[in-house]
């Protein structure tokens, strides 16, 4: 070889390595990538054919084979996937770093390796590409393709390649990595969009029907509430009364689904205003306290001292969540109790000095009940859904209340589950994040609870749990507390330690509070000991003999914090300054609902409320006060329904949908005179002095701000003109509008059974009868004396039959007949006249139910 | 058949006289100044039943003349119907040839491959063709369209004519090629470090156009400029350097405002560059390498000759191009006296090395030798 020709040669290797180099890793896409490298390196050699082989290790699909990865011209590719134990990955095992197989010299290896059509002869050349890959070239040229000098030097550049083409396959791994989540993110978006329209749009039929369903709806139950207060028979008005009550309900199920579909459609907004947690807490009680107290169950509320007492939030939303909660456990438990409890974390990145800090509270409503299966616990915050369909058809509910706070609790910033054994009872926890705020002005005034401090206090019930709260609640006023859960333990105790004041339960086993304060009392250091009776519900005659046994105060139970310390306060202070102690009435407790309000002051009441919650909060506080409201959802509504009957007094929301309260009073006072004219009591959240000039000159009466406080609107509507006299000289048929318990007192006539002992029945129907004559002469005697405007015949009338009233236990009437005596020595003679008449009323029905008593007696 | 002053009339005559059969295809290879109506002359072919290809050259050849006026007229047997593919301009879009590939199997095909020669696409037009159908049949064609580099439509079928296209005929015929180009190293190799499809921005990491014009002017003792370009690089191309083979010839045709140099075909941006010489006699040397080529291993069965040569050894030779094609007949006149020589003066020729990677050559001959399977 001339130095001429080895010059050549020398260029032409350094050339084909400087062209090789260059067009290595040009891509990091990997066809693009091998055909930079093979193309410029199968020009130069005039090769045929060159692939690329891949360890399966390498590849993002999933198996266990080797796969052509490129292959050019992709014609001659026959196989694209291959064994890792066929003959041509045998280079893998080998120590060396490529293979020349040529057809001539070794045709049995040549026809191993070869896996391509049209390849008959020539020569391959195969290199490692480190320890999974293979690069194939083939020439149709039975000449060798690379001396051993060259292949030397083209080691490195190969090596290079291999390491291009790993990036190339991690490039791929992570883009098909990406593009699979891009695509499972576009199906889940496009899942949730599809979604979302279908909700959207189920929503939007929901809240149309439910619109359509609830205009006439309205109608039937006002309607209806006309048709009861007309003469009825018996069994007219029965029929009557389900009309109405089933209407109710169907009316309650129709605001639900408007209520969720109105959260699912995303047209909800929280309110954020300041309002006391405390009072939130207790105001839901009040809603179901009846409920518990019919069923006999206990009811109690602990709020920890870490929660704020002042809070910015929606307190609308959260006291429904609080009473479906409450609801559902009043539902679903027979016998036992059903408690809230509260606590509060500060969030961590907030200093607890800071007057905003931002808090998570904790609420949990547990109950004693019949629990819910495991299986059906994930099911139950979804829409629709109950534990089965059993349990729809035994208790009721569409199932969309705790779909309705799940949406409620999420868009308050937290959450809510449940814990739940059977047999034993659920615990419903919810979360919601809110910033503390200062006091409102309501709670500026603090009572001074430094007396309590060191005093000793007595607590005896039978229920651990209530036992349980009234110790940490006066624990933490530096009271020591003794928690006693039956009678005899506490008179042992008591000749051992002096109490400075005592809380017994009414209501246990063995010996009931009134016994056992008779049997303290006969203790030395029971004997001024200041009792206090804690209760779920008590009837006239039962707490003149608590009064009488040495009881100081009553509390309801679920006791109220506020109540418990005045109470506690009152009682020591007295006592230590040695004066007399008053005996508190728990009809003077503050914010209770005074459930006689409608007897005293009957109204026919109309609520035009386009909030769905607001206006079941209405019902339910009208309800507790003894009233029937009939609810329109806007203006136009409220118009159409005094159309069609009149009412006594319309709550009017000012903001509402279609006509606004502004608007709809303004159209009222059009219509009808003054005298005709119900009276207007706008309900608005706006608290702007403003606002209530604007309502008063629209022609509104009078002005509650919303949420609505209890004390407000009694109020409101004690100062509303009652049109819903009854007709004295018509002979209505006795109504049992009221329950039995709230026209009778059954211990009255449970202690009658005990002391008569046999043949009660007779003994029992001839009291009967003669509380009934002798009541219809009272009466008689009352309405001739009222006709007269004799009063102190009246008086003495009522007098009379208040004392028979007593004893056989009908303490409505008893109650009426005060309150006429009352109206007397006020001289005040507008009163006593709707007293009189309501006394009919409660005459006949108090017959009713005692017939009732002696049938089931018989 | 060659037509040196052909009409409608004349070229429908001359195709009767040919008497295509059933399973032929005729093939029209007709000089741009030709004075014919291609949309005319389709009208009146597709009245007959013949299939018909065809391209518009810069010029045809036959026996030792050229002519941009002349037509030429051939039959050859198909083993498919010819493909037509448009828009290559757009992508690149090719059959997957199934049936081809089947009666490769049992034969060896000539794939007659005539394309738009200005088209922007001819590089991946051809490695997906390559790609395709690999080494499993032979390739001969060239590049259409006119001397004045102005895209003008210049492939034509019974579906018209266009621009941007390309026909392909499959022939039962099998084929012998030579391929040669004559052209001597100068200078090099350079490294084409910037380029861009057919436009090379650097060499040697240097402005592309002062590295050509610092050997050039030294060799030809010439200053090149813009205005020149054409005129002295017509002498001067380059080589992309191939191992055992001849430099691939890339024609530098134009230099653009940026100081690019625009070439007839692609140049891989890395590839190893010389600039190349000719001289006429190496040239012609060349085409009788070519004809020698085509003609090794052709038994008795000979159907034809088809020359592919490239117009620009017609501007570099001018008058001595007759000595070209005259070293031409004298070795077909070897062979086969009966047959004349006929081709095609093309922009770019197509072609494989012999079984080896198929490649668009400029300033190249090939020569193809097509003869009954044996």
């Amino acid at each position: 070889m001339s130095s001429a020709e080895s010059n050549q040669l020398v260029i032409q290797d350094l050339t084909l390595l400087y062209e090789l180099a260059l067009n290595t890793g040009k891509s990091l896409t990997l066809k693009e990538n091998c055909e930079a490298f093979l193309k410029h390196l199968m020009a130069r050699k005039s090769l045929n054919y060159a692939a690329i082989w891949i360890h399966p290790s390498r590849l993002t699909n999933e198996g266990d084979r080797v796969a052509l990865a490129y292959a050019n011209p992709k014609f001659h590719a026959k196989e694209k996937v291959l064994p890792l134990e066929h003959p041509m990955f045998d280079l893998w095992e080998k120590e060396v770093f490529y293979e020349t197989v040529g057809f001539q010299i070794d045709p049995d290896r040549f026809a191993q390796i070869t896996v391509e059509r049209r390849i008959k002869s020539g020569t391959f050349i195969l290199f490692k590409l480190r320890q999974w890959g293979i690069l194939k070239l083939y020439s149709s040229a039975s000449s060798e393709l690379f001396s051993e000098g060259q292949v030397g030097k083209l080691r490195s550049v190969i090596d290079n390649f291999a390491l291009s083409l790993e990036a190339c396959l991690a490039h791929d791994r992570s883009i098909r990595e990406i593009e699979s989540r891009k695509k499972i993110e576009a199906e889940l978006r496009q899942a949730k969009e599809l979604a979302e329209a279908a909700t959207n749009a189920k929503s939007e039929f929901l809240a149309t029907m439910s619109h359509e369903i609830r205009t006439p709806m309205n109608g039937v139950i006002g309607m209806t509430g006309l048709l009861l207060d007309t003469q009825l028979t018996a069994q007219q008005h029965n029929y009557a009364e389900v009309i109405r009550n089933s209407g109710e309900a169907l009316l309650t199920i129709i605001n639900d689904i408007l209520d969720f579909s109105k959260i699912e459609s995303g047209h909800l907004e929280l309110e954020t205003q300041a309002f006391d947690l405390r009072q939130c807490v207790e105001e839901a009680f009040d809603l179901i306290v009846n409920k518990a107290n019919e069923k006999g169950l206990e009811l109690a509320y602990y709020l920890d001292s870490s929660v704020p007492e002042t809070i910015l939030g929606d307190v609308t939303r959260l006291r429904q969540v609080l009473v479906n909660l409450l609801g559902n456990a009043l539902k679903f438990t027979h016998d036992g109790e059903v408690t809230v409890s509260v606590s509060a974390e500060i969030d961590p990145a907030e200093s607890a000095d800071s007057e905003d800090a931002v808090y998570k509270i904790e609420f949990a409503v547990k109950d004693t009940g019949i629990g819910i299966p495991e299986d059906r616990l994930h099911r139950l915050f979804e829409s629709f859904s109950q534990v089965d369909s059993s349990i729809t058809r035994r208790y009721g509910g569409t199932g969309l209340g705790l779909a309705i706070c799940k949406r409620l609790c999420t868009m308050m910033g937290g959450d809510i589950w449940v814990e739940s054994v059977m047999h034993h009872g659920s615990t419903f926890y919810f979360t919601l994040t809110a910033q503390r705020t200062h006091k409102l002005p309501h709670q500026q005034v603090d009572i001074d609870g430094a007396c309590l401090s060191g005093k000793h206090i007595l607590i005896v019930d039978d229920n651990a749990t209530s036992c349980e709260i009234l110790a940490s609640q006066t624990t933490a006023w530096g009271m020591v507390a003794h928690i006693y859960d039956a009678p005899d333990k506490v008179l042992a105790a008591l000749t051992q330690q002096t109490f400075d004041i005592a809380i017994l339960d009414l209501q246990m086993p063995e010996m009931d509070g009134l016994k056992l304060a008779q049997a303290i009392r006969q203790q030395p250091q029971g004997a001024d000991m200041p009792l206090i009776m804690a209760t779920a519900s008590t009837s006239a005659a039962t707490e003149q003999k608590a009064t009488d046994a040495g009881f100081a105060a009553f509390l309801n139970k679920p006791i109220k914090q506020t109540h418990l310390i005045e109470t506690l306060t009152h009682l020591i202070s007295h006592r230590v300054q040695n004066q007399p102690i008053q005996v508190q009435s728990r009809r003077q407790q503050k914010s209770s609902i005074d459930g006689s309000l409608a007897q005293r002051h009957p109204l026919k009441i109309l609520i035009a409320e386009d909030n769905l919650v607001n206006q079941q909060l209405a019902i339910q506080f009208l309800q507790r006060m003894g009233y029937r409201a009939d609810v329109v959802g806007n203006g136009q509504e409220a118009l159409q329904a005094l159309a069609r009957q009149s009412y006594d007094v319309v709550l009017m929301d000012v903001q509402m949908p279609e006509m606004d309260g502004l608007s709809a009073t303004r159209a009222i006072c059009d219509r009808y005179s003054v005298a005709e004219r119900p009276y207007i009591i706008a309900m608005t959240a706006n608290a702007m002095q403003g606002d209530r000039d604007r309502c008063l000159a629209a022609g509104m009466n009078d002005y509650v701000s919303k949420p609505i406080h209890v004390p407000q609107l009694v109020d409101a509507l004690s100062k509303c003109p009652s049109q819903a006299k009854p007709d004295v000289l018509e002979t209505a048929a006795p109504q049992p509008t009221e329950s039995f318990k709230e026209m009778l007192d059954p211990q009255v006539l449970e202690e009658l059974v005990q002391i008569i002992g046999n043949n009660c029945a007779a003994a029992i129907k001839d009291i009967v009868n003669t509380y009934t004559t002798e009541g219809s002469q009272f009466l008689h005697q009352i309405l001739a004396a009222l006709a007269q405007s004799d009063l102190s015949r009246v008086s003495n009338g009522a007098r009379s039959l208040k004392s028979s009233s007593h004893a056989v236990g009908a303490v409505a009437v008893a109650r009426l007949c005060t309150d006429i005596e009352k109206a007397i020595q006020d001289n005040n003679l507008a009163v006593t006249q709707d007293l009189v008449y309501q006394l009919k009323d409660y005459q006949q029905q108090t017959d009713v139910v005692l017939n009732q008593f002696y049938d089931a007696l018989s | 058949m060659y037509l040196t002053s052909p009409s409608i009339n004349g070229i429908l005559t001359a195709i009767d006289q040919l008497k295509p059969q059933e399973n032929e295809v005729v093939l029209l290879l007709i000089g741009e100044a030709a004075p014919i109506d291609i949309d005319q002359l389709i009208d009146q072919l597709k009245i007959t039943d013949y299939t018909f290809v065809g391209g518009i050259f810069p010029a045809v050849i036959s026996a030792e003349t050229h002519s941009d006026a002349g037509v030429i007229l051939k039959t050859l047997p198909t083993a498919t119907p010819p493909y037509l593919m448009q828009d290559l301009d757009q992508g690149i879009h090719l059959p997957d040839f199934d049936e081809e590939l089947a009666l490769s199997e049992e034969t060896q095909l000539t794939a007659l491959v005539w394309i738009d020669g200005l088209t922007s696409q001819i590089s991946n037009f051809l490695a997906e063709m390559y790609n395709n159908l690999g080494n499993s049949v032979r390739y001969l064609g060239g590049g259409a369209g006119s001397l004045s580099l102005k895209q003008k439509p210049c492939i034509f079928t019974r579906e018209g004519c266009f621009q941007d296209a390309a026909v392909i005929l499959f022939s039962p015929l099998e084929s012998q090629l030579g391929v040669q180009h004559g052209w001597q190293r100068l200078k090099g190799p350079f490294p084409a470090t910037q380029t861009h499809d057919n436009t090379i921005t650097e060499l040697n990491w240097r402005n592309a156009f002062e590295v050509y014009k610092e050997v050039v002017e030294a060799d030809s003792q010439q200053q090149i400029t813009s205005e020149n370009f054409f005129d002295i690089a017509k002498g001067y191309p380059f080589g992309i350097f191939k191992e055992g083979q001849e430099d691939i010839v890339r024609d530098p045709i134009v230099v653009n405002d940026a100081n690019e140099l625009v070439c007839v075909g692609e140049v891989p941006e890395n590839a190893l560059l010389y600039i190349l010489k000719g001289d006429k006699h190496s040239l012609v040397a060349s085409a009788r390498q070519a004809a020698t080529e085509a003609q090794q291993g052709v038994h008795d069965k000979l159907h034809d000759f088809l020359v592919v040569d490239c117009i620009s050894r017609v501007l570099f030779l001018g008058d001595q191009f007759s000595e070209e094609l005259s070293a031409l007949r004298e070795k077909f006149c070897a062979i086969e006296t009966a047959l004349s020589v006929e081709g095609i003066l093309t922009l770019g020729e197509i072609s494989s090395y012999g079984e080896g990677f198929l490649e668009f050559f400029n300033k190249t001959i090939v020569v193809g030798a097509l003869y009954q399977p044996s």
